[in-house]
């Protein structure tokens, strides 16, 4: 009666142990619903995307086979396409570092526990909630060419102000502004909560230490969050690739297609010309840019680090 | 090597009262510890001589320079922090050179200070690290190295040996002390662990609330605590006191009844005493003598190898406790009785003041 008794206890402690340590089919389970939606709503279309650029599939004319490399081939002749490409990449130049550096300026100049400062940062994040209709709409009346905020206020210098809209060398620039403008807050709290993990003590330091501002900040500061700068530059490269509301609602893509950005040649593409397969290649072509562009920056993040 | 002198310094966040008005002078080459418990303002004090609190009162002189408005780096004195605030990106040479760089030194004369501090240190191999290839102890190491290079008035450490385990703290303790005979720089250190104050200190200042309760060598106040505080604080285990009543006067000391009655001598003389309304008596448990007139019963008996320490209950409720031999045989559950050694048996006014044999 009594050895079986206790026996048992520790047979069935040990078969718990174990339970905890093996690998069960059961245990996909716990996984399956995010891996559901993972391969449905990624893997799949992505697959389908790939497919679909070698594909002529024209949902006017119908689908008419595989046809090679003749999308691609055809997108590296069309002048709207590589205009596209080329603005889509000036976008980008402009912008991420415009993100990166005034995120990084507004987290420094906000970084402390005053009221002021709290106050600041919940308006400069504030405007990232509003939607892109919402910010066009307002930057248009800022923009607009003789009535609009700018005008009015280059007017009072009896100066006139330079025309975002209608100008081709202007109009990325324009939305590059409008954009900073809308979704700088993000960059600016990645900052905020790399600043906040350095410790005091090491600014104590270098105040015994006799640094200065300067050299606190290129020595201290700097090399203490590369790792959220490269983050942050990652994120808004592969954000700003995809420019497209902005640019849609503000220019239309003009003047001259001067802005049109390569996802506004994809929509039109496929869902104004209806040229499936064609807009599928163009995809993959944004695809491997960002790809390319992200692994770039990561890449000239881990050359800062072994140095 | 410099004195520094603090002249009614105080310290308030909005209505907290930190450091109400604290005044003292710190030898030239002295290693002064301050010593009291957490919150007591130790930590707030150092960082004011550092320059990283601003004072709310008073003035600090270093050198008989005032330096209170100056900011850290220009007031010639280097810290060490508890937790090491190394540059973490930067090797444990560049962690040196920073603060030397930023006055302009040449390279020459960085490298030379450098090579010195890391023999001194012996920390030659470590020059090429960074903070997060190095151990506690060796991290502790780098943060006193930072501090030598720069040649400061006076050193103030920030109880930079709470993080390190015992074995390394006792041996960093007796680097420090070395060190300190050394460079013979005044050394201003900051701890709540008596044992570090006790063995390193030139003279402790004991603070409390804000204030400090004495300032004297580690004899001093283990000997003659001017406070109760001191009493209380000084020592492990701890200062037996316990309350009893002025009877009269023999041999030119004090005599006292313990609650239950019995008759304590001392050496204490009693001018002052009459007075206070309360009194306590204090008592080392090494001054405790066994085969008194004073009758107790063992509750807890601590054997530490080379000596014993036996917690008594007296029938009065009050646990005195008292330092037998190594070998002793007491054990609990057995009755004992107990002697106060006139001589070093100390009273405690209720102003809390001390008073001792003459």
């Amino acid at each position: 009666m009594s050895a079986p008794s206790q026996a048992r206890p520790v047979r069935v402690a040990r078969r718990d142990a174990d339970a905890v340590g093996r690998r069960t089919a059961w245990n996909a389970l716990f996984i399956a619903p995010y891996m559901l939606a993972f391969l449905v709503l990624l893997v799949v279309p992505l697959g389908l995307g790939m497919w679909l650029s070698f594909q002529d599939y024209d949902m006017l004319a119908g689908y008419g086979g595989p046809v090679g490399w003749e999308n691609y081939e055809r997108l590296l002749g069309d002048r709207i396409f590589l205009g596209s490409v080329r603005n889509t990449i000036w976008f980008v130049i402009i912008s991420v570092p415009a993100f990166v550096g005034l995120g990084l300026f507004l987290a420094l100049l906000l970084n402390d526990d005053s009221r002021k400062s709290s106050f600041f940062r919940s308006i400069f994040f504030g405007s990232s909630v509003l939607s892109v209709t919402i910010v066009t709409l307002v930057w248009r009346l800022v923009y607009m060419p003789d009535r609009g905020l700018l005008q009015n206020i280059a007017g009072m210098f009896g100066l006139t102000a330079p025309n975002f809209m209608t100008t081709e060398a202007l109009a990325l620039p324009g939305i590059a502004i409008v954009t900073v403008w809308w979704i700088i807050g993000l960059p600016m709290m990645l900052f905020l909560a790399a600043l906040q993990q350095i410790p005091k003590e090491v600014y104590e330091a270098a105040a015994l230490d006799n640094a200065s501002r300067w050299r606190v900040l290129v020595s201290i500061t700097l090399p203490a969050i590369r790792r959220t700068i490269v983050l942050v530059a990652v994120i808004e490269v592969i954000l700003q690739f995809q420019l497209f509301g902005q640019a849609n609602l503000i220019t239309n893509g003009g003047p001259n297609n001067a802005s049109r950005p390569i996802v506004m040649f994809i929509y039109e593409a496929g869902f104004r010309d209806w040229m499936l397969g064609y807009a599928a290649a163009a995809s993959q072509i944004l695809f491997v840019l960002m790809l390319g562009a992200a692994m770039l920056q990561m890449w000239i993040g881990r050359q800062k680090d072994g140095g | 090597m410099a004195g520094i002198s603090l002249h009614n310094v105080g310290k308030s966040y909005g209505s907290v009262e930190v450091i109400p008005d604290l005044s003292m002078e710190i030898i030239s080459g002295e290693f002064l510890v301050f010593l009291g418990p957490s919150g007591c303002g130790k930590s707030t004090l150092l960082r004011m001589i550092a320059g990283l609190e601003e004072l709310s009162n008073g003035e600090i002189l270093i050198d008989g320079t005032r330096v209170d408005a100056l900011p850290p780096g220009q007031r010639g004195v280097a810290m060490v922090f508890q937790h090491y605030a190394l540059y973490p990106h930067m090797t444990v040479r560049d962690n040196m050179a920073f603060g030397l760089r930023n006055i302009g030194m040449s390279a020459g004369e960085i490298d030379r200070k450098i090579a010195d501090a890391a023999r001194i240190l012996e920390m030659d191999h470590l020059l090429a690290r960074k903070p997060s290839q190095l151990s506690g102890g060796q991290r502790q190491r780098v943060a006193i190295g930072r501090a030598i290079v720069k040649e400061p008035k006076a050193f103030l450490f920030d109880e930079p040996l709470s993080n390190l385990d015992a074995a390394l703290r006792s041996r960093t303790r007796i680097e420090l002390a070395r060190l300190h005979q050394q460079v013979k720089a005044t050394m201003i250190f900051v701890t709540h662990d008596q044992v570090e104050a006790m063995t390193m200190a030139s003279r402790i200042a004991i603070m409390n609330q804000g204030r400090i309760e004495q300032v004297g060598t580690p004899l001093e106040v283990y000997r003659r605590p001017r406070t109760r505080f001191v009493a209380g604080f000084i020592g492990t285990p701890a200062m037996n006191i316990l309350t009893v009543r002025l009877l009269g006067e023999d041999k030119g000391g004090a005599v006292v009844a313990l609650p239950g009655g019995q008759r304590v001598e001392t050496r204490v003389p009693i001018s002052g005493l009459a007075s206070s309304a309360t009194l306590e008596l204090g008592v080392r448990a090494e001054h405790v003598t066994t085969g008194g007139g004073i009758d107790g019963r063992a509750e807890v008996v601590e054997r530490l190898g080379d000596r014993t320490f036996v917690y008594a209950r007296l029938p009065d409720g009050a646990l005195v406790v008292y330092e037998d031999a190594g070998d002793s045989t007491v054990s609990v559950g057995d009755p004992v009785a107990l002697g106060f050694n006139p001589a070093q048996v100390h009273l405690f006014d209720s102003a809390g003041i001390g008073h001792h044999a003459a």
